[in-house]
């Protein structure tokens, strides 16, 4: 399991922050005091740090010229200051990346886990998804049943992949619609029903043209 | 500075001197010189006092024409006490004195009022920022659970987060030097990143988009071509027609060996052709603006602010009623 320290020191913000990114399968340490940093990092335990810039006493590029001394640990700065030189300097004091507040939870999450794909490159091999005998790989965008496999486009790939999430929920259109959104992928409702139907296609292949039923008027669900 | 003036103001001396040569040749006439005697005298000082007279109006002529050509060489006028060091009477370089002390003191005042604006700037540049803070903790909290509620919340920090740009950029176009940064920009990561930003305003409005692939490159500010595009996609949703689906098309076209043009098309409600020639003007709302209370009539103007700083080129084009288009001219970035 994957820990990040969050150095941010809003409290309500910390808590919030480390709420959602335990919720999604990580686990976090959130120091109170800025000082403890460094040991934090030292002791090992931690494998991606999320640093604010603006931290009272020191700030947050100071922290990171002070880990880069010693670690080659991720570190993904948090900054409101939206003016390039500010992103510039954070890169120049070994900052891996950054994302400006207000941030989103989902690109904030694709960033942490492009990092840490970067920097631990054997930690876990490619994620995929199973659910009853079929078996999706999202990076590759294949769904494999048995023997059998079809390739998957990009949009139908993350449509099965909520679909797998919920089973036997109903999912609303606006969520598929949110859900696509939230990876760059800008469908609107009637594209949305034609990628339902494609994907319906595909999974005929498989023999399971019927997996996904229709709910008129509230969404989808198998 | 007539002649007349000059010798208006040179009156009295000359009336006292002839006084002086009156009564002179009144005393030498007592001593018993005769009147014929005194004539050569009397011309002589009076040919003096016409000559000098003359000379010295020559000469002052001469000594303003050159200030008055050197203030019409200058490009900042109030620099010309700095620049005219030719005081050589008395008088002149009292003046001289009293005029470069004038200037001092605006320019300290003008220093001042400038120190003043850029802390002002910088004040508000840090509390907009502060502001993001509690609008990234609701949108954490809101963004968790997907309702109604939650997404009725998101949408309206979305409009928090925007009208705080336009501060920012509005504080930054106020004052004369630019933050602008050029760089290599991915054009189409700004879209998306733009589209992801206005996220609950596009899915809430059932907004239908058309997004090319690979969009060429360009050499642009990053933020302030985000800025510009958040704008027009804004306006686009805020005017859209009543009773269709709303479209935003974006397209692209090279145009020469390196220029870019980018094109941003709506179906909405258009702009009349009488407004058209201004919608970039400071504070104008025109038509569409009146029917929509919100609109400021900053937007468009702080993007063609923008783009005029960073040499880009922004125009549009309208129909009421059927669409609006704007295009976006860029340095496409050429790989060597």
């Amino acid at each position: 399991m994957m820990r990040l320290l969050i150095a941010e020191d809003d409290e309500v913000l910390r808590r919030e922050l480390s709420r959602d990114l335990e919720s999604h399968g990580y686990e976090t340490a959130v120091p109170e005091r800025f000082e403890d940093v460094e040991d934090i990092v030292k002791e090992g335990k931690v494998h991606l740090v999320l640093l604010d810039v603006t931290l009272p006493g020191r700030d947050g590029y100071e922290i990171c010229r002070s880990i880069r001394r010693f670690s080659r640990i991720p570190i993904l700065f948090l900054t409101s200051r939206d003016t390039d030189m500010d992103e510039l300097y954070g890169m120049t004091m070994g900052g891996d990346d950054f994302v400006r507040k207000p941030y989103k939870m989902p690109i904030l999450l694709a960033r942490i886990e492009a990092l840490i794909r970067r920097s631990y490159p054997d930690a876990g091999t490619e994620r995929e998804i199973l659910w009853q005998d079929f078996r999706l790989l999202p990076a590759k965008g294949k769904l494999c049943r048995g023997e059998r496999e079809v390739i998957l486009t990009r949009q139908e790939t993350l449509l099965l992949s909520c679909l797998f999430a919920r089973p036997g929920e109903v999912i609303r259109r606006v969520d598929f619609i949110e859900e696509l959104w939230d990876n760059q992928v800008f469908i609107d409702d009637n594209t949305l029903s034609v990628h339902m139907t494609r994907l319906r296609g595909k999974l005929k292949e498989l023999d399971a043209g019927d997996l996904i039923v229709t709910r008129y008027g509230q969404g989808y669900l198998i | 500075m007539s002649g007349r003036m000059y010798w208006r103001q040179q009156a009295v001396p000359v009336l006292v001197q002839v006084l002086c040569l009156c009564a002179a040749s009144l005393y030498l006439r007592a001593l018993g010189l005769t009147w014929l005697q005194l004539i050569p005298l009397a011309g002589a000082y009076m040919g003096g006092i016409v000559l000098w007279n003359l000379l010295h109006f020559l000469r002052k002529r001469k000594y303003f024409h050159k200030m008055a050509v050197l203030m019409e060489s200058l490009d900042k006028k109030y620099l010309f006490p700095m620049v005219w060091k030719d005081a050589d009477t008395w008088e002149e370089a009292g003046y001289y004195c009293l005029m470069k002390e004038c200037t001092k003191s605006m320019l300290e005042e003008t220093e001042e009022a400038q120190r003043l604006q850029k802390e002002y700037r910088e004040r508000l540049e840090t509390f907009v920022h502060d502001m993001k803070q509690p609008i990234s903790v609701v949108s954490l909290i809101a963004g968790r659970e997907k309702t109604q509620d939650n997404r009725a919340i998101l949408l309206e920090l979305e409009k928090m987060n925007h009208l705080s740009e336009q501060i920012l950029y509005f504080g930054r176009s106020e004052s004369s030097h630019s933050d602008f940064r050029i760089q290599k920009v991915d054009t189409g990561a700004v879209i998306r990143e733009c589209l992801s930003m206005n996220k609950q305003l596009l899915i809430q409005n059932r907004v239908s988009l058309d997004i090319p692939e690979d969009i060429p490159k360009v050499y642009a500010d990053e933020k302030a071509l985000l800025f510009v595009l958040n704008q027009i996609v804004y306006n686009a949703v805020t005017y859209k027609k009543a009773g269709e689906v709303p479209k935003i098309a974006f397209s692209f076209l090279a145009a020469g060996d390196n220029k870019l043009l980018l094109h941003i098309r709506d179906n909405g409600c258009g702009i009349s052709s009488e407004d058209l020639p201004r919608v970039f003007e400071k504070g104008f709302t025109g038509k569409n603006g009146r029917e929509n209370r919100r609109s400021t009539g900053m937007g468009l103007y702080l993007c063609k602010k923008i783009c005029d700083g960073l040499g880009i080129g922004l125009s549009v084009c309208s129909e009421e009623g059927v669409y609006t288009r704007f295009t976006i001219c860029l340095s496409i970035l050429t790989e060597k």
